[in-house]
């Protein structure tokens, strides 16, 4: 490599830098902090660079961060000297932001709220002392800042936001600075004002709107709901820890508030090992402990949960039971209420479902995106381009047999046109446009836009209906006559002769697409939620390496001789800044870009959140275990080549990327997930609680580094199977559970393995416990013997169920794994193999 | 004129979260365990009515009721003499022979909020308003935060403290240095739903009654609760003479049958906790129901300046609060046929910490101790005899 070459890339990126951005000061230094890298990088093949850009060491003796990391931190410190202080924020109740939610597009608009609003806490700072001051989470690349460089800050970032990106939650709700001691009370609370401002102003706009479009003439009760439920709902949490400046005085301090556990403290010898070694320590090297106190008062304000008096009057909100449903003075009972919203709101906002009554909080969480994000600046709007329409429960249950079908068509089965056509526009006709609609998943919109170039609008108006439509049950009549009420209201009987139109259309289209082999549409969908094991003792540093695994080999050859630096070399590298920003650097990678290019471009889902360790998102059957695995691998680099294969063992802690490397958390990470598989019409918080709950089943109960997958079936019963992602054996890979498990999916879906299997299974596992590991093996044999497909060879018999049991189920069991969950095991494997849930 | 019952379910016991139940999706109506205590109350109300008098819809029109009656329940409008002193959960003592009138029972704590969990060991510390901490954070004025003085991994403690774990909270005596609660006293995890109760889910499906017949599509579950063998409820009711020794009562939703007899409980020993607050100088209120005070989390007693003032001529100044997730606690006027406006309480579970100004031990305890703190206000009269605010005083 030509160090004169890789050089001149430098002064050429700083020469375009001054260029474009002049004197403007301001400019400049936000230009370093967001454009050096992407710039340079523009460059590598040039200088020769190539991968390495990103990953450069910022001390080849302990290359355990980069250059970049380094660099933002000194920076964010230097604007803090002489005295820094960290702040610590959370923004809550993220429960009643996310968790109450009856469509999935609540779901969604919560937790886009509440990433909005945590990042207009975040501008606060962004503003008053630079972006680099935050050290969790990484701004950089986010789609907010980078509008808000590109707007506001009049950066000339090449590339704008994509309307996918900018749609996305992608934001924790809280945050770590590092500021000004003088100054980091006063910003809090101005972080605080800030937030409550926002939120009362996209608050207050939807009202607006509402007044306007449902011709409402606010008066004094309407304005007093309103005002009272924004005011009281935000909580607001900070902290704020002074660095001082003698650090002895320091860990003084640390052990009168946080006694250390252990005897000698650790950390103390540390810091007495570095002055032994000739490196003076400063308060810089007690960062971690710096840390801790500070989480330790941020937990401690959190233990009192102060609030105002708040009565809620009358009847309640059907989103959040403990708020009232705005209204007008005059509507003093029930019975008026209901009217007001059936007759007045429910026609004039399409937004709203039949019996709904809706708090000021309820409103501004499914209205906010159209009617504030969306909405011109003249109108107090945002003016965003952002998707507003989510889709729905049933159009991820749907989309695997919708992809399909679109391939189909874009083969040119003509066949196939004629039916899909015949309803579409029957669909169309009884529903109305509005009634119909669902926003696709990403592949389904690409698949429709495939067939497009060949068939015209079709394919789209296919790709767009929601996934309610495939299922001959929601065409109840009841139910369409209560809801289509003003559409056919000139014409009641038409609405029964076109519902008949329907059900036949549709039952025409799915027995060909059965016929033709395309399978059939997925009542059945799943919600996963994934989060990084022990991310606390992360981010205290209690998981940092060895000080001799971080040290250059050859620096530590050299200093192992020496006594002193042995010891040292035995002792945990404390957590530093630069560390803790190359961690909130690999989650925003994570959650950013590889989580939504799995779940979203590679497979069939929709990504409901995802910041920082912890990922929400929808599924579709057909992809499940595929994208489950994906993620877990991603999310610690347990991969390998350049095609990023699954590797548990030996991965490289990196993944690669079309231009370079990511930094992932590295294979000593591990994370674990709870997944929820449900009907579509089960109750939407309780499934998201559900795959809640299987995640904290896989952390406490598996003992993390596992998933837990909950089948909700609708007939009742609610089953579940976890184990570890993986089983290890004398050192290497021993089973890969979500790989067996897809071994299984497909020997049942090819009907090479009778599902009956699953069921004899079931019914032996209690008599097979009792015996031998090797009889249980041989009388799995003889069971599996008696259930694969008569059309199989012997060899492929063979083949197989040493595949399915020598190298899978039985491996598994010799791993730990029960008879029992086996079983579920296998009933899982064949409720994913069927037809409908392929 | 007072009398305790133990209350034990015959059933499952619906106590249902205040969300409407409607649409046309799937529902889930969740159930909340402990009830508040006026659920309770209006249940034995409604009892005495039934039980003496027996027309519900006579009462509601206001045809009057026998006058012995009318004082204790009072009428539509007004409350009676009845007042619920204490609710509890609470469960069969072992020993406990089916000979006795009263029958003995053990009272279970809800977990105050000053009580951690080690995280990861099921170990308890307790934590102390803390003078002087490095770290600023956005508390209410003048009050401290609360600590713990060790480097390890906290979080909220949940469950119940059995009596002897109360005993020990109240009086400030740790069983350990690692642990403050020995392992018996804490039921917290799974111990609850080995000890407490389970929550089962039913689902039903939504009936067509013009049809008579199902509607397709909607499924409904309810949650209900079930509580252990031998595991209750115990109430002391005042104001009280009509109340039967035994019957059996309608509570919560669906009106699910419980049976209550007489129960006699241990009470709590006082000396210690008496001895603690003398020489310290300060006491600290847990509250064992929900309270409603007027300016949400601070009782309106307490200046907002200052935080001192005085009750029952005692004098303190409050200087820290562990206070859980206001509770929202509204219910439905059967007699309105209008839901109850909903008040955020401060939970049981919740602490406020106190120095002792003026006064001495006892003037506190008798001030606070056994005693309802809640306050009422004109949207939701009469908290206290209702049974909420109900407050145990305790060292620190």
């Amino acid at each position: 490599m030509d160090y004169r070459a890789v050089m001149g890339s430098v002064d050429e990126v700083v020469d375009e830098l001054r260029k474009d951005y002049g004197d403007d000061l301001e400019k400049l230094y936000l230009a370093l902090w967001r454009e050096l890298l992407p710039r340079l990088e523009a460059k590598r093949e040039r200088d020769g660079m190539g991968q390495l850009w990103e990953v450069l060491p910022a001390d080849t003796r302990v290359p355990d961060h980069s250059v970049w990391e380094h660099r933002r931190v000194t920076s964010a410190i230097a604007g803090a000297l002489p005295k820094p202080a960290f702040l610590l924020f959370a923004l809550g109740p993220v429960q009643s932001f996310i968790a109450t939610a009856r469509k999935t597009q609540d779901l969604w608009a919560g937790s886009y709220l509440l990433s909005f609003l945590s990042w207009q806490a975040m501008k606060v700072v962004a503003e008053a002392w630079g972006p680099d001051s935050i050290i969790f989470p990484d701004l950089c690349g986010q789609p907010f800042v980078d509008l808000w460089l590109r707007e506001e800050k009049g950066l000339k970032l090449t590339e704008e936001p994509s309307m996918e990106a900018l749609s996305s939650p992608t934001l924790p709700n809280r945050f770590l600075a590092i500021l000004p001691t003088d100054e980091a009370a006063q910003i809090a609370q101005r972080v605080v004002e800030n937030v409550q401002d926002v939120f009362k102003n996209i608050c207050f706009t939807v009202k607006r709107r509402v007044e306007q479009v449902a011709g409402i003439t606010p008066d004094d009760e309407w304005n007093r709901i309103w005002q009272r439920q924004v005011e009281n709902f935000l909580e607001t949490y900070w902290a704020v820890l002074p660095w001082e400046e003698d650090y002895k005085q320091f860990l003084e301090t640390f052990k009168t508030w946080c006694s250390p556990q252990q005897e000698p403290w650790e950390f103390a010898s540390i810091v007495e090992q570095y002055e032994k070694a000739g490196y003076t320590p400063n308060i810089g090297t007690c960062y971690s402990k710096l840390y801790a106190l500070t989480e330790r008062g941020l937990g401690s304000r959190k233990a009192t949960r102060d609030f105002a008096r708040q009565v809620e009057p009358h009847f309640k909100c059907t989103m959040f039971a403990e708020l009232e449903p705005v209204h007008l003075a005059e509507h003093t009972d029930f019975g008026k209420l209901r009217q007001f919203w059936n007759t007045r709101m429910l026609p004039r906002l399409p937004l709203l479902r039949s019996g709904e009554r809706l708090s000021a909080i309820a409103l501004t969480k499914r209205l906010a995106a159209a009617y504030y994000f969306k909405v011109p600046k003249s109108e107090g709007g945002l003016e965003w381009n952002i998707e507003t329409s989510f889709p729905s429960t049933s159009t991820v249950a749907v989309s695997s047999f919708k992809e399909r079908i679109l391939e189909a068509l874009s083969d040119g089965n003509m066949q196939l046109f004629d039916r899909m056509n015949r309803y579409v526009t029957r669909v169309r006709s009884v529903l109305g446009d509005e009634r119909a609609k669902s926003a696709p998943l990403s592949r389904v919109a690409e698949a429709a836009a495939r067939a497009h170039r060949r068939i015209p609008d079709l394919p789209w108006e296919f790709a767009r209906l929601d996934g309610d439509w495939l299922f001959e049950e929601s065409f109840n009549k009841r139910d369409l006559q209560r809801e289509l009420i003003e559409r056919w209201k000139d014409d009641p009987a038409g609405l029964e002769s076109a519902r008949a139109e329907v059900l036949k259309t549709l039952s025409e289209l799915l027995d060909f697409a059965r016929h033709q082999g395309l399978g059939q549409p997925s009542r059945y969908y799943a919600v996963l939620a994934m989060d990084g094991d022990q991310m606390g003792k992360w981010l205290a540093g209690e998981f940092a390496p060895h000080l001799r695994e971080i040290l250059h080999p050859s620096v530590w050859n050299e200093l192992k001789l020496d006594g002193e630096w042995q010891k040292l070399g035995e002792m945990r590298r404390p957590l530093n800044p630069s560390l803790h920003l190359a961690i909130s650097k690999a989650l925003r990678d994570f959650s950013l870009s590889t989580v939504r290019r799995i779940v979203e471009d590679e497979h069939l889902g929709k990504l409901i959140y995802a910041g920082g360790d912890d990922v929400m998102a929808f599924v579709s059957l057909g992809d499940l275990p595929e994208v489950m695995r994906k993620l877990r691998a991603f999310f610690s680099g347990a991969l390998t080549g350049d095609e990023n294969q699954v590797d548990w063992i030996t991965g490289s802690g990196f993944a690669r990327t079309e231009t370079g490397f990511q930094l992932t958390m590295g294979m000593a990470a591990t994370a674990s997930m709870g997944v929820a598989i449900a009907h579509h019409m089960q109750d939407l918080g309780q499934t998201l609680n559900a795959a809640r709950a299987e995640e904290k089943r896989a952390k406490d109960v598996l003992g993390r580094n596992a998933f837990s997958i909950a089948l909700m079936k609708r007939s009742g019963g609610h089953e579940s199977f976890g184990a570890r992602w993986y089983y290890v054996r004398d050192g290497s890979l021993y089973v890969d559970t979500l790989q067996c498990l897809i071994e299984w999916r497909d020997a049942f879906a090819k009907d090479d393995v009778s599902p009956k299997f699953a069921y004899v299974f079931r019914e032996e596992a209690r008599a097979l416990s009792a015996l031998p590991h090797e009889a249980v093996g041989r009388e799995a044999h003889r069971l599996l013997g008696r259930h694969l497909s008569a059309r199989l060879s012997k060899d492929q018999k063979n083949e197989l169920s040493g595949r399915l049991l020598d190298d899978g189920l039985l491996r598994l069991f010799e791993s730990g794994v029960s008879l029992d969950d086996l079983a579920k095991f296998l009933d899982l494997a064949v409720f994913l193999g069927r037809e409908e849930n392929r | 004129m007072s009398k305790a019952i133990f209350i034990e379910p015959l059933d499952v016991l619906l106590f249902r979260e205040g969300k409407p139940f409607t649409g046309g999706e799937d529902h889930l109506a969740r159930s909340i365990f402990p009830p508040p205590p006026s659920t309770v109350y209006a249940a034995v109300r409604s009892h005495l009515l039934s039980h003496r008098f027996g027309r519900f819809e006579a009462f509601k029109q206001g045809a009057s009721v026998p006058p012995d009656l009318a004082r204790e329940i009072g009428s539509p409008t007004a409350f009676g003499t009845l007042e619920l002193r204490r609710l509890l959960v609470a469960r069969r003592r072992e020993s406990a022979g089916s000979h006795e009138k009263a029958v003995p029972v053990e009272l279970l704590y809800p977990m105050p909020n000053d009580v951690a969990e080690i995280k990861g060991t099921g170990r308890h510390a307790l934590l102390k308003p803390a003078d002087g901490s490095p770290v600023q954070t956005n508390l209410p004025r003048g009050l401290r935060p609360l600590w713990l003085a060790k480097d390890v991994h906290l979080e909220a403690a949940t469950g119940w403290l059995t009596e002897k774990g109360m005993q020990r909270y109240l009086d400030d005596d740790a069983h350990s240095p690692d642990s403050f609660f020995a392992a018996e006293e804490v039921i917290a995890g799974d111990r609850i739903r080995q000890a407490i109760f389970t929550r089962e889910e039913r689902t039903g499906i939504a009936r067509d009654r013009a049809r008579r017949s199902v509607r397709e599509g909607l499924l409904y579950s309810v949650e209900y609760v079930r509580l252990k063998s031998g595991v209750g409820f115990f109430a002391e009711f005042d104001g009280t003479k009509l109340l039967p020794d035994s019957g059996t009562i309608a509570l919560g939703g669906d009106r699910r049958p419980a049976h209550y007899q007489l129960a006699r409980v241990s009470d709590l020993a006082l000396e210690k906790i008496r001895q603690r607050i003398e020489e310290r100088r300060r006491l600290k209120l847990v509250l064992t129901t929900p309270a409603l005070f007027e300016h949400g989390w601070r009782p309106q007693w307490i200046d907002e300046r200052t935080l001192e003032g005085s009750r029952n001529g005692v004098r303190v100044r409050l200087v820290a609060v562990a206070l859980g997730k206001p509770v929202g606690i509204g219910g439905f006027d059967l007699v309105k046929q209008h839901p109850k406006p909903v008040h955020r309480f401060v939970p049981a579970g919740s602490v406020y910490f106190f120095e002792l100004l003026e006064g001495d031990a006892d003037a506190a305890i008798q001030a606070f101790h056994a005693k309802s703190v809640s306050e009422s206000v004109e949207t939701f009269p009469e908290t206290a005899r209702q049974g909420f605010g109900h407050s145990l005083v305790g060292a620190w």
